[in-house]
């Protein structure tokens, strides 16, 4: 856990030089704003780490009763839904500028639209229970299968139509024709420092959660 | 005429001044205010983190 910090501040430090100063494909339509793949792509993946994460606490929790793993899935599909936010509103300013409009019916931005309003029920039916134990199994079983309907929302059901987004429509996402080797260079450590901001962030909030349980 | 010339050899000249943050169509400005707000950031997370530590403590 201690590496966390550094390497996030070193990553992100990186991706917000690089990110602006390395040559990028010249495309039309696109032009300078390809380089919103360095911020807008990240705040998705962090998401779906922390989700992946928050989901696999809650399955602990319904099977060892652990009220620690109940606050971790807590505490990290909080994180995640935020960092959800911030991917859907990034996305939004780019796609006003590239598609022309701030929402298109485009099925990978209403599967993603689906999938937070999917995470906003858990957090209401959180805080609609005062008992923790029923509260922590309740919340954590719906947890489990908010996730699973996340992958079809997000990854299965934009690829069986048309997307706009790249890598959608019957293609696997990076693929030879939407990412070069310039954009790799930034994109995956700009992707690894962002899991590791959320991670650090979440941690925080951690600590705050347990102390407020004392 | 000859002052014309004179004027437009001075106008052209590189002069050897803070170039550095001009090149690039200035993008190196957007680099620094980036990295300003990042690092507070950072900053801001690491004191809210030694701040929770120390409310641990004394609990």
């Amino acid at each position: 856990m201690r590496f966390i910090k550094p390497l996030c501040i070193l990553l992100l430090t990186y991706t917000f030089t690089a990110g602006y100063l390395f040559e990028v494909p010249a495309l039309p339509i696109l032009n300078e704003t390809i380089r919103a793949l360095y911020l807008h792509v990240p705040m998705w993946f962090t998401m779906i780490f922390l989700l992946l994460l928050s989901s696999f606490h809650s399955y602990r929790y319904v099977s060892n009763g652990n009220i620690l793993h109940d606050m971790k899935s807590y505490n990290f599909a909080h994180i995640g839904v935020y960092f959800g936010i911030l991917g859907l509103l990034t996305g939004m300013v780019w796609a006003r500028y590239t598609w022309g409009t701030f929402w298109t019916n485009d099925p990978k931005l209403n599967g993603s639209a689906i999938g937070l309003l999917i995470y906003f029920g858990y957090f209401i039916l959180r805080s609609s229970i005062d008992d923790e134990s029923k509260r922590g199994k309740i919340s954590s079983v719906y947890n489990v299968f908010s996730f699973s309907m996340l992958i079809p929302l997000i990854f299965i059901l934009p690829r069986l139509t048309d997307s706009l987004h790249p890598g959608n429509g019957g293609n696997p996402g990076f693929n030879v024709y939407d990412m070069n080797s310039q954009l790799r260079l930034v994109f995956y450590p700009a992707v690894t420092g962002f899991i590791l901001l959320g991670l650090w962030i979440s941690d925080i909030r951690l600590k705050m959660l347990k102390l407020n349980q004392k | 005429m000859m002052f014309n010339f004179f004027t437009l050899f001075i106008l052209l000249q590189e002069v050897a001044m803070a170039d550095a943050m001009r090149s690039n169509g200035k993008i190196y400005v957007v680099v620094v205010i980036s990295l300003i707000i990042l690092f507070s950031l950072f900053l801001y997370l690491y004191r809210i983190e030694k701040k929770i530590e120390s409310i641990k403590k004394n609990k």
